[in-house]
């Protein structure tokens, strides 16, 4: 197989190759364990800067596209405790205790500036590729850590609404059938339709399932225990970036005090702090072939919705549930403080 | 994943051939600055939709045709920026130049000569938008050329929804559009083999379909006006079938061939009508305008003007609610009554954004909710700027009180206040000082300076620098162009610009316009607006007779003084005839009326006398019976009298006695045609009531004349009466 690039991934990306989300983290991360182990660079600060043209890449051309940078900025977290700690056993200068690199200076325009490691280590190649090998096993089996607790999550007899296709969601839930028994309510997702064949993926393994039209949510709602959705992005504020309808689905939620929970992988908690990037799509999506419609009627098609923290009950990741109040606490483990704005 | 794309890397490489040398260009005052293909569609060259297009649908290898000119360079420059962009590892580009290519023929014929192309290839036009599944439509082509070998090509057409709505428009010259990209299809159903394949001409609701074409199939598709993007998928027999056939010069011409010969050759083609996706080609200026609001509106979708089609980078913000785009950069004056809470998206300066809410009003104030702008980077708008379906370049200023419905703006470009545009497009560089105002149709080339306080009139092209002056020129475009000096009457005191006269420029085929003469009677080609494209076909048409009447005439004159034999004559009008391309009817008209001024002028004096017009009449009594072979001649005959006497009615008093003596005399003119005419008015001009009072006399008397038919004394009579 041919060596992954940064223009072919971004190709990739551009043309909506991948499946899924899962598939853009593991080629992107496939793409930085290339970088590391065969681009020529000396220092850390070398290679900080070479991860960080992907993620710079990547916000120019599709800032919509969250997962790959947040594995960028995961990879620049593991470059930067690994140099820290190789520094640390090699020299003894180390007086603070952790960190031997100057503490972040926020650049005024905005960007960030890397920490400074200006050190040629030689096995620091080694021990970053070692730690990235050990995140990409955490990765793929993150899917089914987060799919394991579906029996837990759900009882007899309940009636879970969903949204859309998620592949996560479905294992959840198919994963809960073998134990539980339950009736599982499906949005339809326009203008793709993807709920339809989440409806039928779920027929096949046995679930009882009812497929609904998106904005019928709310007369649903009312005989709805827990609602169960993926997502797209996980923001900073704890909200979440997903697909069109889980705005109405959560309010609705939310008026029936219903719960919401998001599965999600840590990897798609995002440092972007709100709603600001919105892709747009084309009216053709929406417009049925062959409808003449004069050219002064305005067609606006949006690709994302937006979910406030205050309609998520909790998230469901492959290292706990983590409440959306709490998801600040957990990007500073996952990011680097540097790669780490507001 | 990514097995889905091992598939396609299987087969053997998909080439596609774009010809940059479209049939139809945007006229000179554009191209002779840059090749069409380069023309900013929504700030970014048409070549790249063409070529992002086909990198989104796996072709992997490029072959942009052009033709040695003094573009080729900026085309190579330009396919090479594209693909060092993509770090070469993308799709491959190849420039291909000849010297003497001048159609699509031609083209097809060079390549195979090259032999360039290896297996099945896309054939499509440089201006082409598009964004059809190729891959499907390819893989459909090469399974049916499984099944069927002699099926040599897939022809691609669109059914467009949009069609209806812009009939429904039709008032803007669109009737003469639809001629061009639209053609009458019958297909067989199952097979999707091409039957037959008509440019659509008549205006009438139905469609003639010849029987025999019910015997072969049962099932027949009909199309009675698919949009044609232009887009083949051919087979390697195209190329070799065009170079077998010397005579076929577009691809019109090889359907054409191909169907009614298809006992003979053993081929046939293929039809797609593809329903969904997005084909547009913006093959003249009216559909440049046409798919650059398609393109503003996002039908193009994922070509969309917010990202960058070479780098792919974000380059614009959008804003859906009034499909506004505008570069960061960009700077929206404030005005009075600015609201400032305003959320600030990514990168936007606080001045910025609180500005383009402003705009945003005047947007919506002037077309009721969708204004479709798009405004490039470092472009300065002030507040009362009023922009409407407008594409505004890099680094212009539009000052205050500019309002622009449908112009479109290329880069540095400074239009001052009170400013009207309106369908227009605005080359580089342009000045515009206060008060002008462009009317639609209009092209304003490259460089030039209009104002103060002057108005352009509909359809014209302007360009800054005398053409035959420059020395930097080529040969044709000298020829083809006649100059005005810079005229402060056409341009302002400021102003700097020359007019470039449209009609000629239609004729030449020697300049980028290639296969114009071609293709199908398309003589029309460079049309702008519906206003324009009239006064071209007017003057062009008026231009040819004008000389023609004027052979004529000269040959009359001769003829008469050297005593000509009538036959000679005949010939010598008919090789002028042949000459100018001019019709029967009109050969008539200038014949008739050559004589009578030859009658006039062989008198010498300035008043037509009779007896000069009679000798006249009496030498080429036989020329004019040559034409004069049916009863409808003869009617041609009256009316050219009658348009005589509008442009001179000093023949007036005469007219009684040449229609007596064309009757009478030389049997000429029957009576019954004659008192037939009369009493249908004649040819209805203006001057049919004054001869009517001047003929009165000899109309009467045919009258009686065909009540009692053989009173001969009566004839004598009314013989003495009249002379």
């Amino acid at each position: 197989m041919a060596p992954p690039t940064k223009q072919d991934f971004i190709n990739k990306l551009r043309l909506e190759k991948f499946e899924s989300e899962q598939s853009k983290a593991e080629e992107s991360l496939a793409l930085l364990e290339h970088i590391v182990a065969n681009a020529s660079w000396q220092t850390g600060s070398e290679l900080l800067t070479l991860l960080r043209n992907v993620d710079i890449e990547v916000s120019a051309k599709l800032p919509w596209e969250t997962t790959p940078r947040n594995m960028v900025q995961r990879a620049l977290k593991i470059v930067v405790d690994e140099y820290s700690s190789c520094v640390g056993g090699v020299s003894a200068m180390n007086t603070s205790g952790h960190h031997t690199f100057p503490q972040v200076t926020m650049d005024p325009t905005g960007g960030v500036e890397l920490p400074k490691c200006d050190q040629a280590l030689p096995d620091l190649r080694d021990r970053v590729l070692e730690a990235l090998a050990e995140y990409r096993a955490e990765l793929e089996q993150s899917d089914e850590l987060i799919a394991v607790q579906g029996e837990s999550k759900i009882h007899n007899d309940e009636v879970i609404l969903t949204f859309d296709w998620c592949g996560l969601v479905l294992a959840f839930l198919t994963r809960a059938a073998k134990k539980r028994h339950f009736h599982v309510i499906v949005a339809e997702g326009a203008p793709t339709y993807q709920g339809h064949r989440m409806a039928e993926s779920l027929s096949r393994v046995g679930i009882q399932t009812t497929l609904i039209q998106d904005c019928a949510v709310f007369p649903m709602m009312s005989r709805v225990n827990k609602v169960i959705i993926g997502t797209r992005t996980v923001l900073s504020n704890g909200g979440i970036k997903t697909d069109l309808g889980a705005a109405a689905l959560a309010s609705a939620a939310k008026f029936y005090c219903v719960p919401l929970y998001v599965c999600t992988p840590t990897y798609k908690f995002s440092r972007i702090s709100g709603e600001e990037v919105n892709h747009c799509g084309s009216g053709s999506a929406i417009i049925p072939i062959n409808t003449p419609l004069p050219s002064s009627v305005n067609v606006a098609v949006s690709k994302f919705d937006y979910v406030p923290p205050e309609n998520v009950t909790s998230f469901i990741t492959n290292n706990r549930g983590i409440a959306p109040s709490y998801v600040y606490r957990h990007l500073s483990e996952l990011y680097d403080p540097a790669a780490y704005h507001v | 994943m990514a097995p889905k794309v091992e598939v396609h890397e299987e087969s053997s490489i998909l080439q596609a051939v774009i010809l940059t040398e479209c049939d139809i260009d945007y006229g000179t005052a554009i191209t002779h600055y840059n090749p069409k293909v380069l023309v900013p569609l929504a700030n970014t060259p048409l070549l790249d939709y063409t070529l992002a297009w086909l990198e989104r649908c796996g072709v992997d290898e490029v072959i942009v045709y052009c033709r040695t000119n003094t573009h080729t360079d900026k085309i190579k420059q330009h396919c090479k920026r594209f693909t060092s962009r993509r770090e070469d590892c993308g799709i491959k580009v190849m420039v291909v130049v000849s010297e003497d290519c001048l159609n699509l023929g031609d083209a097809m014929r060079d390549l195979y000569s090259k032999s360039l192309l290896k297996d099945d290839f896309i054939l499509l036009q440089g201006d082409l938008v598009a964004t059809l599944d190729l891959q499907d439509i390819v893989a459909k082509h090469k399974e049916n050329r499984l099944s069927d070998k002699s099926m040599i090509m897939t022809c691609v057409y669109v059914n467009k929804p949009t069609e209806t709505t812009t009939t429904t428009a039709a008032m803007e010259g669109e009737e003469e559009r639809g001629k061009e990209v639209t053609a009458t299809l019958v297909t067989a159903a199952d097979t999707g083999k091409l039957l037959l394949h008509r440019r659509t001409r008549s205006k009438s609701s139905k469609i003639s379909i010849p029987t025999e074409l019910f015997q072969a199939s049962s099932d027949l598709l009909t199309y009675p006006a698919a949009y044609d993007p232009s887009l083949a998928i051919c087979s390697e027999v195209v190329p070799s079938l065009f170079s077998d056939n010397f005579d076929y010069g577009s691809r019109d011409s090889l359907l054409r061939g191909v169907i009614e010969q298809e006992e003979l050759l053993g081929y046939s083609i293929r039809c797609q009508v593809v329903q969904d996706g997005y084909a547009c080609r913006a093959s003249t200026l009216q559909q440049y305008q046409r798919v650059s609001g398609e393109v503003m509106r996002r039908e193009a979708y994922p070509m969309v003007c917010e990202s960058s089609l070479t780098s792919h980078r974000i380059r614009y913000t959008y804003d859906p609610f009034t499909t506004t785009y505008w570069e960061p950069s960009a700077k929206f004056t404030k005005g009075n009554g600015g609201t400032s809470e305003v959320v600030v998206g990514a990168g936007t300066e606080v001045v910025d954004a609180g500005t383009v809410i402003i705009t945003c009003k005047l947007f919506q104030r002037g077309n009721g909710g969708t204004s479709e702008v798009v405004v490039g980077a470092g472009t300065e708008v002030d507040a009362g700027v009023l922009l409407t379906a407008s594409v505004v370049g890099d680094h212009c200023t539009l000052s205050d009180g500019v309002r622009a419905n449908a112009a479109f703006i290329m880069n540095n470009v400074h239009i001052k206040s009170g400013c009207k545009l309106d369908h227009c497009y605005i080359g580089d560089d342009v000045v515009l000082e206060e008060g002008v105002v462009v009317s639609s149709g209009c092209v304003v080339g490259p460089g030039v300076r209009l104002g103060p306080h002057v108005t352009i009139p509909p359809g014209t092209q302007l360009v800054s620098r005398p053409p035959s002056s420059t020395p930097d020129h080529h040969d044709d475009f000298d020829e083809t162009t006649r100059v005005k000096e810079a005229d402060p009457s056409i341009c302002g005191v400021k102003g700097k610009a020359f007019i470039l006269l449209p009609e000629e420029t239609n004729q030449d085929d020697d300049d980028d316009d290639e296969e114009s003469s071609d293709d199908d009677g398309r003589s029309s080609g460079q049309d702008d607006g519906d206003s324009e494209d009239a006064l071209m076909m007017m003057s062009d048409d008026e231009h040819s007779e004008n000389e023609f009447r004027r052979e004529v005439q000269e040959s009359l004159m001769n003829g008469m003084s050297k005593k000509s034999a009538a036959e000679n004559m005949v010939l010598e009008i008919n090789a002028s005839r042949h000459a100018y391309n001019v019709s029967m009817e009109d050969v008539l008209t200038t014949v008739t009326q050559g004589i009578l001024r030859a009658g006039q002028k062989q008198d010498g004096g300035t008043e037509p006398t009779w007896p000069g017009i009679n000798t006249a009449l009496k030498c080429f009594v036989d020329v004019l019976r040559n034409y004069v072979r049916k009863g409808r001649d003869q009617l041609l005959v009256l009316n050219a009298i009658e348009k005589l006497m509008v442009d001179s009615p000093e023949f007036l008093p005469a007219t009684q006695k040449i229609l007596f003596n064309l009757n009478q005399t030389f049997e000429i003119l029957e009576g019954e045609v004659i008192l037939h005419w009369y009493k249908k008015g004649g040819a209805g001009t203006t001057a049919f009531t004054t001869i009517k009072t001047s003929i009165a006399q000899f109309i009467e008397w045919l009258e009686k004349d065909s009540e009692d038919e053989e009173d001969s004394e009566d004839e004598e009579d009314s013989d003495e009466e009249c002379s």
